[in-house]
């Protein structure tokens, strides 16, 4: 009687895990990015009116790309980030970016800088419906 | 090779519990046929003939989300602290030019020969797929000017080509009746 019951408790793990595996088929979950995280430590570290094109450079690296406005030149660093979700017949991908921008005076020392962080809002999902 | 696991599986589900022991067999049965179809149902979705997919690409921006922004008054630096940076910063003869934009990508797939695939030996092509879609994108334009104040702002809205699309062909064409260049009387 006692083997019996063991032998009904391993099949029906055996029947659950059988199900859990075949609805699971057909899901997803991707995640990607592209580009370095901004380190806060580096942004707040640009300090305006004293830092240098070569400071910024020093910290970031050198920036995605290089905007004249308003007759400033200005630095934009971005990335991106990606989630991916999909069930079945449903599947929906995030992605969100980060920039940070750095406008220079015309002695090259910095003027404003500007950062935006969206990838802390993002979030998995599967339903392409809706917002 | 499921009706062979059928009498253990459901016998096996109620082992832990001494009350479901006495549960009726035919309770026992519908839980069984539910098991098994939701595995039938399951292993026959693998592959998924029918496919919505959506991409989107940063955040809506809507208009009761900029209604605070005064031109002549509305510095950058404020619009930056309730958007957030923008996507792009241009120059334009005007100023510079902040632009939000949000993109969505919506696709439609279903593929109608999907079960043929168990009717014909491998290799053999079982796809009969009808899919479209569109990407659309919503852009908020802040033009600003010398001193970074607001001089004007717009949205423009193309997000309604963001569409799930079954039918990927074009709508009929009119009749030969409608054309005009089938009208006799017409000189030309």
């Amino acid at each position: 009687m006692k083997r019996e019951g063991a032998w009904k408790q391993t099949m029906a793990r055996l029947s659950g895990g059988l199900l859990l595996c075949t609805l699971l088929v057909g899901c997803a979950f991707v995640r990607g990015n592209y580009g370095d995280e901004f380190n806060i430590a580096d942004v707040a570290a640009i300090q305006k009116g004293v830092s240098t094109r070569t400071d910024v450079t020093g910290r970031l690296g050198a920036p995605d790309r290089i905007v004249e406005v308003n007759g400033h030149e200005v630095y934009q660093y971005y990335r991106y980030d990606l989630k991916s979700g999909t069930i079945l017949f449903f599947s929906r991908t995030n992605v969100k970016s980060d920039d940070l921008y750095v406008m220079f005076d015309s002695n090259g020392v910095v003027n404003d800088v500007v950062f935006g962080r969206r990838t802390d809002g993002l979030s998995f999902q599967f339903w392409p419906f809706g917002d | 090779m499921w009706s062979s696991a059928d009498g253990r599986t459901g016998s096996a589900f109620s082992s832990g519990h001494s009350a479901t022991e006495d549960r009726p067999r035919s309770g026992r049965s519908t839980r069984i046929g539910l098991t098994v179809a939701l595995v039938l149902l399951s292993l026959s979705l693998w592959g998924c003939p029918i496919r919505w997919q959506r991409v989107s690409i940063n955040d809506v921006v809507n208009p009761e989300d900029v209604a605070f922004i005064v031109p002549g008054q509305t510095t950058f630096r404020t619009i930056v602290e309730k958007l957030g940076a923008p996507d792009e910063i241009l120059d334009s003869p005007v100023g510079p030019v902040a632009r939000y934009r949000f993109r969505d990508l919506k696709y439609f797939r279903v593929n109608f020969g999907y079960a043929w695939k168990f009717f014909v030996p491998p290799g053999v092509p079982d796809d009969m797929v009808l899919a479209g879609g569109g990407v659309g994108t919503d852009e908020f334009l802040v033009v600003l000017d010398a001193d970074w104040v607001v001089q004007r702002h717009a949205f423009a809205h193309h997000v309604e080509a963001s569409q799930y699309r079954a039918w990927p062909f074009d709508p009929a064409a009119p009749s030969s009746s409608e054309d005009p260049l089938d009208d006799p009387g017409r000189a030309y």
